[in-house]
């Protein structure tokens, strides 16, 4: 880092429409709002200079988010209250900078940080499972070990999943209290008062241990159905909603509770 | 959404869309670009027509761009009506629907948009609660192919008569009049073509012999619209930023409008007539508010011809000065290479990665006399010399193969001219100067099809197999070159330049076989991976129209043509005369050497006033 420079790290939610954007259009967008805020972004060497910006990790399409993070390189700061305001003035809607904190020489990349992310997972009203998944929940709980295949891009691997599952909690919500603005689009809620499943739970993040929502999802219905934790369509894109909540560091702290407000 | 591709091509909410409340409207635009999204967000006039739609309180400008197959399959499926990119509404449920024409293989897209929108495709079969469907851009300058799609065209630039169009549709709607009572107020403000008001009668041989307005008080003839003073019309200060990667990722400075040269092969060069320059005052205000509104991180001067731009020198110093500390590209396309663009590129941009692009268009000097292409072999060999000495050791060469009285010999002459560019490099560049580095000369050509409003468009256009014969003699030859190590030759595929041709010169006939071949199952033509020639083939085989009766006959200065009821300016006299010096090789020099009397001064702006 050049001397004077600063480290800060963004912490942004991403809701409604703006879950449709992918990594990189995400990367592209938050380029643009800190140029139309008018903050001092340190640029790479070179003849095609680029913002020194790197995100904790990248969020799935469809997925929408209370906690994603960013560390950015500056060249001048003003105070964290005025450098949200500046760039939420410049924000599109269902993006929203929620924290902005200085980070300490020598803090460790919010990539490298990252080690466990926690969401909420609720079914889509008509895709609501037809086994029981809080017996599922029951089951997992108590099941000494849970092997299943993990695939990535990458590898295929089995791993023993209960060690990537830090917590999973189950209760059940009216969809009139997880939809309080009225149906999604395209979707019918005839009854506000029907009770559906509601999840939360903190999973492993870190990178090449990152375990999704969906996995787990498999592996439950896998309990109750012989056989079905093969099946990878399940759950397909349009099946969960998904916040992912905020992502955590190996002490068990927000990645914005690394710096401090300034 | 999910199961879609990109489906941030559907969401609108990008920075600078424009939200309004509906119910404090009186009338809802929607504005189309029948491609897709990544397409019609690139492009310059929907952000301009969009913006100053909107600048009005009492019209709502929304977007919308054509669903992609796999989206469109599956509103087909489902009955999911087409819905405007802001409010997520209904297109039907709009006043207007205006689509920008700007290139013939869009055709069959429109129909798409009609149709999944659930507006009858064929005007006549419309009705009062439909919106009025309304055409402009280039492809306007000849809309015979497509009028039976139509309720209206607007012919000419967008700035002029908009405004006066609006305002009439306000009045007689709060008047409670009818949509025929519209159209022909309409049709006569300036620019504004009812198709549903004229008929045609064709000649026995297949040619037109009568085209005439139906009512006593319908024009004859449609005069072009044109902004006079580039200054004073509205141009965007907060350009719409897109969150995925679009063709045309920047931000856009038209620095001019049409085009001194007069090159015979070029619609854009005749129809934007007289060319008008953009002041560097305004330019550069507009430079400052486009980057700080968009946070753009490129920014590119477009034109026709950026090089004949006045002020181009002191426009790029400024970008220059004032915002290569804040990171910001200056691309600069169209540029005419000699020693002064060379200088601006080099400053610009990164000389070792980029390559040049000469437009040289034809081979032999004879033949870009033909096209009146003022551009000569010493000037090529001079501009490449320059650009081999600053660095540059790529350069590419663009052509066109079918040209007016075009000979094999004229045909050769492209491999020979790549040729001889690359032997220029070694005799420019000393051998221990060249590192190594091999120099690449890229030459590429496309297939020429004669344009409406052209010199060229009585001309015959050659057939697909000529063209494939010429393209092998221009490989074949490519191969036996001294330098054949440090040469390239492409062409393009020819299936669609044959359709394009009967589309660009066709008549209302040719509505027929568009609708046919839409209802084969074309669409998206102008992408190769989709695009089906059977389909097209079908539709022809159906109607029982003749292609070559399009493309490949001579037509004769004195036959009525599809599009002669358009007055672009430009006088057909003039037209006949640059046919006349092309057939013999005569140039004609451009607009600021000498006034050639086009007819365009009639305007009384731009270049013709100097």
């Amino acid at each position: 880092m050049k001397e004077g420079n600063k480290l800060i790290r963004i912490k942004f939610s991403k809701h409604g429409l703006m879950k449709y954007t992918g990594h990189l259009d995400t990367m592209r967008y938050f380029q643009k709002v800190i140029r139309r805020s008018g903050i001092n972004a340190a640029y790479s060497e070179g003849f095609s200079p680029h913002q020194i910006m790197s995100f904790a990790q990248p969020l799935s399409v469809g997925v929408e988010s209370n906690g994603e993070y960013f560390d950015l390189e500056v060249t001048d700061l003003s105070t964290s209250s005025d450098m949200i305001e500046r760039m939420n003035a410049a924000s599109a809607e269902g993006m929203e900078i929620r924290d902005i904190v200085l980070l300490p020489d020598k803090a460790p990349k919010a990539m490298a940080s990252v080690f466990s992310a926690a969401y909420t997972v609720i079914f889509r009203p008509g895709h609501e499972p037809e086994w029981d998944i809080f017996e599922a929940v029951r089951a997992f709980k108590d099941l000494p070990s849970l092997k299943i295949t993990k695939k990535s891009k990458k590898s295929v691997r089995e791993i023993q999943l209960k060690d990537f599952v830090f917590s999973l909690d189950i209760e059940e919500k009216t969809l009139g209290f997880l939809f309080p603005d009225g149906p999604l689009s395209g979707d019918e809620i005839k009854d506000p008062e029907k009770k559906v499943p509601y999840l939360r739970m903190r999973l492993s993040a870190a990178s090449g241990d990152n375990v999704k929502p969906a996995l787990l999802i498999r592996a439950l219905k896998g309990i109750m159905v012989q056989g079905s934790d093969e099946e990878e369509e399940y759950p397909s894109l349009t099946d969960l909603l998904i916040t992912r909540e905020d992502i955590f560091d190996s002490d068990g702290k927000p990645l914005s509770k690394a710096g401090e407000r300034f | 959404m999910l199961t879609i591709e990109k489906p941030e091509r559907y969401i609108g909410n990008e920075i600078n869309a424009c939200i309004k409340d509906k119910h404090k409207v009186d009338i809802r635009f929607a504005i189309c670009f029948p491609d897709v999204y990544e397409i019609g967000m690139s492009h310059l006039g929907i952000q301009i027509l969009y913006d100053m739609f909107n600048k009005r309180e009492d019209v709502w400008c929304e977007r919308v761009y054509s669903p992609w197959v796999d989206l469109d399959r599956i509103m087909r499926d489902k009955n999911i009506p087409l819905f405007a990119l802001e409010s997520q509404d209904r297109i039907k449920d709009f006043d207007f629907l205006g689509i920008t024409l700007q290139y013939e293989m869009c055709y069959t897209n429109i129909l798409q948009i009609l149709e999944l929108s659930g507006i009858p495709l064929l005007q006549k079969e419309r009705g009062e609660e439909d919106p009025i469907v309304i055409g402009g851009g280039p492809c306007t300058y000849n809309p015979e192919p497509i009028a039976p799609f139509f309720d209206l065209f607007y012919i000419g630039e967008g700035e002029k008569s908009y405004d006066e169009l609006l305002d009439l549709y306000k009045e007689m709607k709060s008047e409670g009049r009818s949509k025929a009572e519209f159209l022909r107020e309409a049709s006569k403000i300036e620019g504004m073509y009812v198709p549903s008001l004229y008929d045609v009668e064709y000649s026995e041989d297949g040619t037109i012999k009568r085209f005439f307005p139906l009512f006593d008080d319908v024009p004859r003839m449609v005069r072009k619209n044109l902004a006079e003073d580039l200054d004073t019309v509205p141009y965007p200060e907060k350009p719409l930023v897109p969150f995925i990667q679009v063709t045309q990722d920047r931000v856009v400075l038209e620095v001019m409008r049409g085009c001194i040269r007069g090159c015979r092969f070029c619609q854009a060069g005749q129809i934007y007539r007289p060319v008008r320059e953009r002041s560097l005052g305004f330019l550069k205000k507009k430079a400052e508010e486009m980057l700080n509104s968009t946070g753009q991180d490129e920014i590119t001067l477009s034109s026709l011809s950026t090089s004949d731009y006045s002020e181009l020198f002191e426009l790029v110093n400024f970008l220059i000065d004032n915002f290569r500390d804040r990171y910001v590209n200056i691309s600069l396309p169209s540029l005419r290479i000699d020693a002064f663009s060379l200088d601006i590129m080099s400053r610009v941009q990164d000389v070792k990665k980029s390559s040049l692009t000469f437009a040289a268009e034809a081979g032999s000097q004879r033949m870009r006399n033909v096209i009146n292409k003022g551009i000569t072999e010493e000037d090529i060999m001079r501009g490449s010399a320059e650009a081999f000495r600053g660095g540059w050791n790529k350069v590419k060469l663009y052509f066109m193969l079918g040209l007016p009285f075009e000979t094999d010999e004229d045909v050769l002459e492209i491999s020979h001219l790549s040729d001889r560019v690359a032997m220029n490099y070694f005799d420019t560049i000393p051998k221990e100067e060249r590192k190594g580095i091999r120099v690449m000369v890229n030459s590429s050509a496309s297939f020429f099809i004669p344009k409406p409003f052209t010199p060229f468009q009585w001309a015959p256009m050659n057939s697909a197999a000529e063209f494939k014969r010429k393209a092998g003699l221009v490989k074949e030859a490519v191969k036996n070159e001294l330098n054949h190590k440090s040469l390239k030759f492409q062409y393009h595929e020819n299936d669609i330049s044959e359709l394009e041709g009967v589309l660009a010169r066709g008549d209302r006939r040719i509505s027929g076989v568009i609708l046919e071949a839409y209802k084969n199952g074309a669409i998206y033509d102008s992408w190769s991976e989709i695009f089906k020639k059977s389909r097209w083939d079908e539709a022809f085989r159906s109607t029982g129209i003749e292609k070559t009766f399009y493309t490949e006959r001579e037509r004769d200065t004195s036959e009525i043509l599809p599009w002669d009821f358009i007055d672009t300016g430009v006088s057909k006299a003039f037209l006949i005369r640059e046919w006349e010096n092309a057939k013999k090789g005569v140039v004609t020099p451009n607009c600021r050497e000498k006034c050639s009397l086009c007819g365009a001064a009639a305007f009384k702006t731009g270049v013709c006033m100097r």
